[in-house]
């Protein structure tokens, strides 16, 4: 029962965690974004430009697919001068400089391609851990060092035919025999589970992942898991299973339970899955998927996140024709998180919490909730992208939470989707990160409950200048 | 007509909106689907019969239409109209129109909303006689009656939008000029099996939304789910004799209809062989039949889609499978060459490869099946000589097998072949099947030289991240629908209007603002509005019609 009450003690106490959270977070800020400058610089010049954001993520697109160098610097000038014609935008003030390069053409374009290289490839540094497993291993130990935790990610083609699934499920397999002996020996870390922890798609364990196939897909895919939660069982390995497009989350769930109910996999003890808060119907699905867990007595740590793919769902809605299945105001998506947070946290003798988001507010409150409801040390951890949000990673660390990130790995070409995902993040309007670093919110402002209308404009504080890193 | 329900649109097409996708990711509408699949066929062999001045009449000779996934299934049995039903259905026609034509354009397009709603709550029954009688997927099938309430919904509109008269340079004073749209008169209707549902639909609601009476003529294979779109109409109020209904074979009443001296206008979806046939016999004007003939066809393609060095397989090899393999490549706007060039030519093709492997043959009420079964056994056979001569003069990239289910349905299995010369019958001839021929060219010009080298002009696409290239393509590859960086197939009425030239077709695209007008003729009355000097000043209300 929640009662008004309980309500208030909450919010005070996510008030009190933020703030501490905050004033923690400035002895790890002094270096700012953990990015370098230069690439903060293009991050930067992204964000007050809109056109330009969009003509630049265009450009990182297509970059692993450019050959050679004059392929390069031709397609940059491109990206930065044409574009009446497909996007109805005028040229912005770059493309005089865009120009000059293609007046410059002999001289300029090694130039070029030099630098583009080397900036998407720094960028690629940033957000993906590396490409051989001997790569991953030295940034995982590090990681690891420093007091984190990881779970991996592999990067790959979008899977449409036999093979590519073999492949993919053969890389999973690997990871899970063999990349915890790349490692050191552990170091002391909080008590969350197995040190070897691996998320896996599950549209990449079938060449056809159709929902409106669900008997023949949860076969297939079965299929490919079982090898791999064999070798998790025997070498002590973490599965996630981790959610795509709003589409495929149903059968998602339904293959996770399928193969739950299986004699061999029945109360499998190492196994997760995410959870999307900014669907709409996100609550009613969580109550549903933790009845069907109580009725088996079935482990699981759920990873709640906002949702990875906002602007995609809002698109594929509206060409279908189809209600958007996703909040459109960032608020809402928060105060759903909260719930469903809250919905986890009560129900912390079924399931482990994973609170997958850099969002201050949404941390404290995830905080509130461990100490309102009892939650043991072990039920709840927190997770954070490879790349993203340094401080408050740090400061969570500092304050004795397991905090795991959650690292990519593999090419840079099949790994454009992800990139651009995280640049997106990172760039956009309404990223919390973006809205701390670079407008310089107060953690007043940041830390606002999000089930509450939002402040007119009168009643904002004045900034209170803390936090503007630029 | 029943004034009171009548629809006032006031901008008519600005509340026209696409009928959603059935979401097949629900539980519900995956059941609803399998259900609607289950009762339909307790009905299976249904009696099709003719409609004539809105009575049903029956013939001794029928017409069985087969389930193309089980040819032991016979989906219905249909009458054989004859010419003398071509006669009368035309006199019938004939009667009705005078009455129809002076049916405001807003009663005529409240009968076709009616006619929408009534389609909508029977979309899934209709669906599933598209899977079973044209051997259509489940998602195939669903947008084929998506697209037939579309072309209801939205020529219903445009109908209200042409109907009102125009006044033309309003500010003039003592004169009034005003350019109105009638109709034609009667409609011959010829349509295909692989739309049986909106591209019948379509052309019938264009004809009658205009004001013209109809005789339509499905196509042998698929006269089911035509009759169910005929008694549609009649059920949302359309008059007896407005439209007729005339199920039977192409050569004898289809030829019946395109020579007929009081029929003034056919409208044809289907071969091109049958097509040119049509447009040389419309010309000719036998005594007594004071007009010529007006055709409008759709005549089918032989379409590209260009692969560039910039472009994303994660994305371009699964458009180029559905554009070539989905609904088994019998779509006019399906993909049959593709044109890749030369630094990802091996890439693409192994990808595409596997990719096509990996397309799971089955029956069409399956929800597992990619590729279904194609429309009949001359389609089958006339597709597996292709495979034959692929097999002897190019190279196979993939060919699989359609193994137990040959001797239960009329399948056959993706094919891949490559070729080196643009000449070849793989290359210009138009397969309508799942055949898929690949070509290499060294650069962007000379793959938009191969693409254009067709006496075909339908759909085509390119799958690039070079913005230059995209521009080009803009400019010179010669289709009707070009597709940037997509599937080639699935037109949506009034976001993709939709038709070709050259060979394709003659016409403007369906589900376009201007189709409604190839169903009509433009008149324009002036008055003198001087009586010895005098005249209002007042200026008409401006002329704001966007046409």
């Amino acid at each position: 029962m929640n009662t008004r009450k309980q309500e208030a003690t909450l919010e005070r106490l996510a008030a009190r965690h933020g703030k501490r959270l905050f004033r923690a977070m400035a002895r790890h800020e002094s270096r700012g974004l953990t990015m370098d400058r230069a690439q903060d610089m293009a991050m930067n010049l992204m964000m007050k430009d809109e056109d330009l954001r969009y003509r630049m993520l265009r450009f990182v697109d297509v970059y692993p697919a450019l050959r050679s160098q004059a392929s390069i610097a031709e397609h940059l000038e491109e990206y930065l001068t044409a574009g009446e014609l497909e996007t109805g935008v005028p040229p912005t003030r770059l493309s005089d400089l865009a120009r000059s390069i293609g007046r410059h053409r002999g001289i300029t374009q090694p130039a070029i391609a030099m630098a583009s290289r080397l900036g998407i490839k720094q960028m690629g540094n940033q957000f993906i851990a590396g490409n051989t497993p001997g790569e991953v291993a030295r940034k995982v130990s590090k990681m690891e060092k420093r007091g984190f935790l990881f779970s991996l990610d592999l990067l790959g083609e979008f899977v449409v035919s036999e093979s590519q699934a073999d492949d993919y499920q053969r890389r999973y397999l690997e990871m899970i025999e063999d990349f915890e002996d790349e490692l050191g020996p552990a170091p002391k870390q909080p008590a969350a589970g197995p040190r070897m922890n691996l998320s896996i798609k599950l549209s990449s364990q079938t060449s056809k992942f159709d929902p409106m196939d669900p008997e023949g897909t949860s076969r297939d895919v079965r299929r490919r898991l079982r090898p791999l939660f064999r070798a998790a069982r025997k070498k002590g390995a973490f599965l996630n299973i981790d959610m795509e497009k709003r589409e495929f989350r149903d059968l998602t769930l339904r293959i996770i339970l399928d193969l739950l109910d299986e004699e061999e996999f029945r109360g499998f003890p190492h196994i997760g899955t995410v959870h999307q808060a900014y669907l709409r119907d996100a609550e009613e699905v969580l109550q549903g998927f933790l009845a069907e867990l109580s009725k088996r007595n079935q482990p699981m740590t759920i990873r709640l996140v906002k949702g990875a793919y906002w602007d995609s769902e809002q698109i594929w809605a509206r060409q279908k024709g189809w209600q958007v299945p996703v909040y459109t105001d960032k608020r809402e998506t928060d105060a759903c998180f909260e719930r469903c947070a809250e919905i986890l946290m009560k129900n912390h003798k079924v399931v482990r919490t994973a609170i997958a988001s850099h969002n201050v507010r949404s941390i404290a409150w995830a905080l509130a909730l461990k100490k309102a409801y009892d939650v043991p040390d072990t039920a709840l951890e927190f997770q954070m992208l490879f790349g993203m949000a340094g401080p408050i990673k740090e400061t969570l660390r500092d304050m004795g939470h397991p905090v795991r990130i959650y690292t990519p790995c593999g090419e840079l070409i099949p790994g454009m989707s992800y990139l651009v995902r995280r640049i997106l993040e990172n760039t956009s309007n309404e990223s919390f990160l973006r809205q701390r670093f670079t407008k310089g919110a107060s953690p007043m402002t940041l830390l606002a409950n999000p089930k509450l209308p939002p402040r007119p404009e009168w009643a904002k504080p004045a900034n209170m200048g803390k936090g503007a890193v630029k | 007509m029943n004034q009171e329900n009548t629809k006032t649109l006031e901008s008519p097409l600005s509340d026209f909106r696409n009928e959603p996708q059935t979401d097949f990711s629900l539980e519900v509408e995956r059941s609803n689907f399998s259900n609607a699949l289950k009762s339909v066929a307790t009905h299976f062999p249904q009696d099709v019969s003719i409609i004539i001045d809105g009575r049903e009449e029956m013939t001794s000779e029928r017409i069985e239409s087969l389930d193309p996934s089980d040819f032991r299934q016979i989906v219905a049995s249909s009458a054989a109209a004859t010419s003398d039903h071509v006669d009368k259905a035309v006199k019938a026609a004939r009667k009705a129109y005078p009455e129809w034509r002076r049916t405001s354009p807003g009663e005529r397009a409240n009968i076709i909303l009616r006619a929408a709603e009534l389609m909508r709550e029977r979309k899934h029954e209709l669906s599933a006689i598209a899977v079973r009688e044209a051997g259509k997927p489940w998602r195939e099938a669903d947008a084929d009656v998506e697209e037939a309430i579309d072309f209801l919904e939205f020529y219903a509109r445009e109908a209200l939008r042409l109907g009102a008269p125009r006044r033309l340079q309003p500010w003039l004073l003592g004169e009034h000029n005003d350019l109105v749209y009638t109709p034609l008169g009667v409609v011959g209707v010829i349509g295909p099996w692989n739309f049986p549902v909106a591209i019948p639909t379509g052309m019938t609601t264009a004809a009658l939304a205009a004001g013209n009476t109809v005789i339509l003529k499905p196509a042998e294979q698929t006269p089911l789910v035509a009759w169910l779109v005929a008694r549609i109409f009649h059920e949302a109020g359309l008059p007896d004799g407005v439209l007729n209904f005339l199920p039977g074979r192409g050569e004898v009443c289809g030829e019946r209809l395109v020579r007929h001296p009081d029929v003034n206008m056919i409208v044809f979806t289907g071969s091109r062989e049958v097509g040119l046939r049509i447009i040389r016999s419309a010309a000719e004007t036998p005594e007594g039949q004071h007009f010529v003939k007006r055709v409008v066809t759709e005549m089918g393609g032989k379409n590209a889609i260009i692969v560039d060095s910039s472009a994303d397989l994660d994305s371009a090899v699964p458009d180029i499978l559905y554009s070539a393999f989905g609904f088994s490549g019998q779509k006019c706007s399906a993909c049959s060459r593709l044109i890749v060039l030369e630094d990802l030519y091996k890439e693409c093709l192994d990808r595409l490869r596997e990719g096509a492997a990996a397309l799971k043959i089955g029956r069409a009420s399956e929800p597992s099946t990619q590729v279904g079964p194609v429309i009949d056994g001359e389609a089958r056979d006339k597709i597996l000589g292709y495979i034959e001569l692929g097999r002897k003069e190019a190279r196979t990239i993939h060919g699989g097998d359609v193994g137990g289910l040959a001797s239960e349905g009329f399948f056959v299995a993706p094919h891949i072949f490559e070729s080196n010369r643009g000449d070849h019958p793989l290359m210009r001839e138009e397969i309508f099947g799942p055949v898929l021929t690949v070509i290499k060219a060294g650069n962007f010009s000379e793959a938009l030289d191969i693409a254009n080298d067709t006496p075909y002009a339908l759909t085509g696409g390119v799958q690039s991240r070079t913005p230059s290239n995209l521009r080009r393509a803009r400019q010179e590859f010669e289709v009707g629908n070009l597709y940037l960086n997509r599937t080639i197939t699935g037109a949506i009425v009034g976001r993709q209007p939709f038709g070709g030239y050259r060979l394709s077709g003659i016409g403007s695209k369906a589900g376009g603002p201007d189709y409604l007008k190839q169903f009509m003729v433009s008149r324009v009355v002036s008055e003198n509005m001087m009586r010895h000097g005098m005249a209002s000043l007042v200026e008409g209300p401006p002329d704001n019609r966007e046409d």
